[in-house]
């Protein structure tokens, strides 16, 4: 390929020309300078294919200079930091960037599936639905799969992203969305009366349009303006520029998201920076200023590379003195097209023709450059560029006109998106001939091009009242500002939805390749809703969200449809206005930062055992300890149980709920709670509790000890430690207000830990100071008392048991917890400790039949939990009622029971559902279900709980236990749900 | 006192180790340290009794009951206002366990003072960046002229619930979670730090 001619102009622009920068494309080599964006770089260096398009696979150029482009997307940076569909218009230039071009193959001058374009005529609007429809076996074996080969753009980074990013939360009196000249001058006027101001702006430097035009404003050039306004917002205190920031979204209660691009214009982030901060920024009021974005014309082959918009063309020449072309066309319906000729003129480039679109004006020329009035573009020809174009004038003669770039101005859009957040929907202007702002958010005003005043004195007025308005509502004081003068500026627009047909698509959306036969296809189709005609046709989707081609697709489905654009309405804009990384909505909570860990006291020890943990919710906590002997989970869990049954072992079991309760009224409000009577526990007894919630259905259960006369401390289960908390606050504060009581979460105060087995008064002997009686008599089964320990130390010991042994729980203030696992296990030596796990805990209680988190499911009542007894007959307790409901005294609601394989040695399977022998599985014949299992080394076989109908009485039958999930069909004996020690001996020894 | 084997831990032991971390150049923008051998009790005052309660809590503490969310601190003491009737005590002096159990003793009419010393890490956060670290986080409107010193609040952060206090106007901020969370705070306080540059206490 021969080395094109630099495009850089010799003068002008923003650019620092003192400070090169080298970069590639595609692996070729080239030089932009600081200030470049990534586009302007490869337009000076007369690059003019970028990427290829989605669907016909055309060679495509540049078309805008912002946010809203749908043709330059690359890839931008390599490895893991790949960025696929990064907007070279918006990404910066910076030394070593690396840019490749998208959806091509085997290069991006000559890609193989732009045969896709030969049949184009297949390709239309729905041709997936209408194509891939038969055989119907084809579509996940052939069509989808294939389908999937061909779609898609770029290509996802490989790895982990190295980088960091951050969320953070701003608030202030008054944001300011856009820093063009109507956010300058709204920020101005708030920053001016006081009021916390916040400036967002997409790029890195302030002043939006002005930046791009020769404009002048109180008869200095505007860049002379933006620089004073910046530098007085600077000096205020009370506001702060965000550059690299885009908002993206409107939420409700002035809720603003922002993406703040902090590093994307480096090749990497300096250490210990974020490449990108989201922001929630929390404002009273809000002053959109968002500008407007550019319409393209709809000619034959509008989208060859070459043909740009008319703003766009005036970025790179102004801006980034970077020329698109040297004989460029304009192409116009508005006075705009006539800015960029002169623009044009002025760098010194040619303009070949001016072609408008309006009527009158014949015959004239500018410097030189030839007006054709009331004609139009009918179609451009070129190879992997424009190279002519045919016109088509107001008598009806075709002429041919060399060029090699095409402005096309045909009126803005006033950037809406945002006001439509909240559920706004824009209303047709005919007099602005775009859709401007609907019902707006609450606090939020637009001012500028955004709500459709498109000149320069109406940004700067709009920007100056709207910004002292939103001041003054909030209580800040404000005199009248004096307005700037600005230049004069032609406003005459009279758009061209499509231009006379011509050969050659003429691309409606250029980012989905939706050209205006798709859009006459779906009305056709019927269509003919906004809504459907969208969803259809692809138009408007993807990363540039249809900002330049909506309004066109809009018009010509008003046109075939015969309605007129009020009635034909337009689709909603939702958040993000540009694309995020999910990664900056994320922050910090990736990886094990997720989300929160909760640690248990005795965690550092049970690592050092070589403890593998699991998560409870938040909290971590031990499995199984794994030895030499027993390395799994099934063998170390075995050995946890028997060691514990024969011997001592001991469990971290602080992560129970613990709620203290205080006050006159604590034992009344226990007994309304619960369904057993607390107001007769004596001072220092422990009672077992359950508690149901309004329906009937029990909630959760623990065991609550009395330590004083108003004094209880109540233990929930780990998951409902939070759920118990809010439900006895709801009570209290909203059922029962009269009770005197109060309650606390003391959950991590203490470092509980239970320790079980024949040995574990033994044990405890050795750690309790020597005053207090720990014997039998004097320390019965269901005792609790405050003892000290290990030499003076405050602990709490309940004579309490969820294994089924002898068994002890322990409680000492939370920083002994480390030291206090340590002694048990030093003080238990000798009688062969073991700790033991969740693995282990769950064993023993299911062996002891009690019921956990999978048989208090939300759907069981105390009586199918064969708890019934433990409901207070002389009291009412909240559930109670409820819990007597007819449905709930069915005889044949599935009932708690215990179930045994035949052969001790065949697996149960958690889920299994249960069959009499010899019915067929359906719905019908289903009797229940299978809840716990667990393999028991205590009896040697595998054992389960579950509820099966009429269950108690059906003890000593035989059923199926069906699991079609992990394919088993065993057949079980129903029978007691305690397998071990029914009369509880063990626990009181 | 007690002459105990067992040797306590602070809840935040290992986690906040002493050095400069972060951004090397230039001042440090922040200072960590865990608030060690604090006692930390809960109010919650009975039907009305605030008034009884507020002697007995001047009496050993010299403070005031603070009303809404507010902190006042005198002589090593300080009531935060957590709730309705509702206020955290914190006491930063070595005898303030003794202190605390005494005051627990002598309102047991009017109030339910429960411990939760152990219960609780607490991070002080300090340096002319503390807010924008705490920014990445927290919610609430931190600037000085709507949370200022001895404001207080209890809020969510970083997935953890936590309570917050200014104690000085440089500013100078506690964080306070339930023990177990301790990793996850200081995590997420040392990761936002980090772009400022901070020293570990």
């Amino acid at each position: 390929m021969s080395q094109p001619k630099s495009n850089r102009l010799s003068t002008g622009g923003i650019i620092d020309r003192n400070h090169p920068l080298s970069f590639t494309f595609d692996g070729r080599k080239m030089q932009g300078f600081k200030g470049d964006t990534l586009a302007s770089a490869l337009i000076a260096n007369g690059i003019r294919i970028v990427g290829r398009s989605f669907k016909y696979h055309r060679p495509r150029g540049i078309l805008g200079s912002g946010s809203e482009e749908p043709n330059a997307l690359v890839e931008l940076r390599s490895g893991a930091r790949r960025e696929p569909n990064t907007r070279a218009t918006v990404a910066e230039l910076y030394e070593g960037l690396e840019a490749r071009s998208q959806n091509r193959w085997p290069s991006l001058a000559f890609d193989v599936m732009e045969i896709n374009s030969l049949f184009s005529p297949l390709f239309g609007a729905g041709f997936y639905y209408k194509t891939f429809m038969w055989p119907k076996s084809f579509w996940e074996s052939v069509y989808e799969p294939a389908i999937r080969r061909a779609a898609g753009l770029g290509r996802a980074p490989e790895g982990l992203d190295p980088d960091h990013y951050e969320k953070a939360f701003a608030h202030c009196d008054i944001l300011i969305i856009g820093g063009g000249p109507a956010g300058l001058s709204a920020a101005l006027a708030a920053g001016r009366s006081g009021a916390r101001v916040i400036l967002c702006d997409e790029g890195p430097v302030l002043g939006g349009r002005l930046l791009s035009e020769r404009r002048f404003i109180n008869d200095f050039p505007a860049a002379e303006w933006v620089r004073s306004v910046e530098a007085e917002l600077s000096s205020m205190a009370n506001v702060t520029l965000m550059r690299r920031s885009t908002v993206f979204g409107v939420y409700d209660h002035g809720v603003y998201g922002v993406i703040e691009s902090v590093n994307d214009h480096l090749a990497e982030p300096p250490p210990y920076q974020p490449r990108q901060r989201s922001w929630r920024v929390i404002a009273k009021r809000a002053v959109l200023a968002a500008g407007s974005i550019e319409r393209p014309m709809l000619f034959g082959n509008n989208d060859r590379p070459g043909v740009m918009l008319g703003s766009a063309v005036r970025t790179y020449v102004n801006r980034f003195a970077a020329s698109p072309g040297h004989r460029t066309v304009v192409f116009t319906s508005s006075d705009d097209g006539l800015s960029t000729a002169r623009d044009l003129e002025a760098a010194g480039l040619s303009v070949e023709a001016v072609i408008d679109s309006r009527p009158g004006h014949n015959s004239q020329t500018m410097n030189g450059a030839p007006i054709f009035s009331g004609s139009q573009i009918i179609r451009t020809f070129g190879l992997r560029g424009v190279q002519a174009v045919e016109v088509i004038d107001s008598y009806g003669n075709i002429r041919l006109i060399d060029c090699d770039s095409v402005a096309m101005s045909n009126g803005w859009n006033p950037a809406v998106h945002l006001t439509c957040h909240l559920g706004g929907r824009p209303l047709w202007s005919d007099k602005k001939n775009a859709f401007v702002p609907g019902t707006l958010p609450v606090g939020l005003s637009v001012a500028g091009a955004a709500q459709g005043n498109f000149t320069l004195s109406e940004a700067l007025d709009d920007g100056f009242r709207l910004g002292t308005h939103a001041a003054v509502e909030i209580g800040f004081k404000m005199s009248e500002p004096s307005l700037p003068g600005t230049d004069q500026e032609g406003t005459s627009h009279e758009p061209l939805w499509r231009c006379i047909k011509g050969k050659g698509k003429r691309f409606v959306d250029f980012q989905h390749d939706v050209t205006d036969t798709d859009i006459e296809l779906a009305n056709q189709e019927g269509f003919r809703s906004v809504e459907h005609m969208k969803r259809y046709t692809t138009l408007g989707m993807a990363t540039d969200q249809g900002k330049t081609s909506n309004i066109a697709g809009l018009a010509i489905l008003a046109e075939v449809s015969g309605r007129s654009m009020d009635e034909v309405g337009t689709t909603i804009f939702r958040p993000p206005f540009t694309p995020v990384a999910l990664g900056s909505l994320a922050g910090h909570h990736r990886g094990r930062e997720f989300r929160p860990t909760r640690y248990t006291p005795s965690h550092k020890w049970a690592s050092e055992q070589g403890a593998v943990f699991m998560e409870t919710g938040l909290w971590m906590r031990a499995q199984y300890f794994p030895t030499k002997e027993t390395p799994d989970w099934f063998s170390a869990m075995c050995q946890e149980v028997t060691t514990t049954r024969e011997r001592v072992g001991v469990c971290d079991v602080s992560t129970l709920g613990k709620i203290d309760i205080r006050g006159k009224d604590s034992a009344a409000f226990l007994d309304r709670i619960y369904t057993g009577t607390f107001s007769t526990v004596p001072i220092g007894r422990v009672r077992y509790g359950l508690m149901m919630r309004e329906d009937g259905f029990v909630f959760d259960d623990g065991t609550t000890a009395r330590l004083g006369e108003h004094h209880y401390l109540m233990t929930t289960t780990t998951a409902g430690a939070g759920k118990v908390m809010a439900h006895l606050e709801f009570c209290h504060q909203v059922l029962w207000p009269e009770l005197d009581v109060a309650f606390v979460s003391v959950t991590e105060q203490w470092a509980q830990f239970s320790i079980a087995g024949p040995y574990s008064r033994d044990l405890l002997r050795k750690l309790v100071d020597p005053n207090f009686d720990i014997s039998n008599d004097a320390f019965p089964y269901m005792a609790a008392a405050t003892v000290s320990i290990c030499g003076g130390i405050t602990a709490r010991l309940f004579r309490i048991s969820f294994s089924g042994e002898m068994a002890f729980e322990i409680g000492v203030p939370n920083r002994y917890g480390d030291a206090m696992i340590r002694a048990i296990m030093a003080a238990g030596e000798a009688f062969g400790i073991a700790p033991y796990g969740l693995e282990a805990l769950s064993a023993m209680r299911i062996e002891k039949g009690h019921v956990a988190g999978l048989e208090l499911n939300g759907q069981t009542t105390p009586r199918d939990l064969g708890l019934e007894k433990m409901v207070a007959s002389k009291k009412d307790c909240i559930g109670k009622e409820m819990s007597r409901r007819p449905a709930m005294l069915e005889p044949d609601r599935p009932i708690f029971v215990g179930f045994r394989p035949l052969a001790p040695a065949t697996k149960l399977t958690g889920g299994a559902h249960f069959l009499d022998i010899g019915s067929e599985p359906s719905l019908a014949a289903d009797l229940g279900h299978m809840t716990s299992v667990t393999f028991s080394p205590t009896l040697n076989s595998w054992i389960g709980l579950g509820f099966i109908k009429s269950g108690r009485e059906r003890i000593g039958q035989r059923v199926r236990a069906v699991d079609f999930v992990r394919n088993s069909d065993t057949l079980v004996e129903i029978c007691d749900p305690i397998f071990f020690d029914r009369e509880g001996e063990r626990l009181r020894a | 006192m007690h002459d105990s084997i067992l040797t306590p831990q602070t809840a935040l032991m290992g986690l906040i180790n002493a050095g400069r971390y972060g951004r090397q150049e230039g001042d440090v923008g922040i200072r960590i340290s865990e608030v060690k051998n604090f006692s930390l009790a809960n109010i919650t005052a009975f039907k009305n009794c605030r008034e009884p309660l507020e002697k007995v809590i001047d009496e050993y503490l010299g403070l005031d009951l603070p009303i809404g969310p507010q902190r006042i601190e005198k002589n090593g003491y300080a009531l935060i206002g957590h709730g309705p009737d509702q206020w955290l005590a914190i006491g930063y002096e070595e005898n303030s366990a003794s202190i605390f159990d005494k005051l627990e003793k002598a309102s047991r009419d009017y109030a339910a003072i429960v411990d939760q010393s152990d219960a609780r890490a607490i991070i002080r956060l300090s340096g002319p960046d503390a807010r924008k670290a705490l920014a990445k986080g927290v919610s609430i409107d931190l600037d000085p002229s709507v949370f200022h010193t001895n404001c207080t609040a209890t809020t969510f952060a970083a997935g953890l619930w936590i309570n917050l206090w200014q104690i000085n106007d440089s500013p100078a901020y506690e964080i306070s979670v339930f023990r177990g969370f301790g990793a996850s705070l200081a995590s997420w306080i040392k990761s936002s730090a980090e772009e400022f540059g901070y020293i570990n206490q």
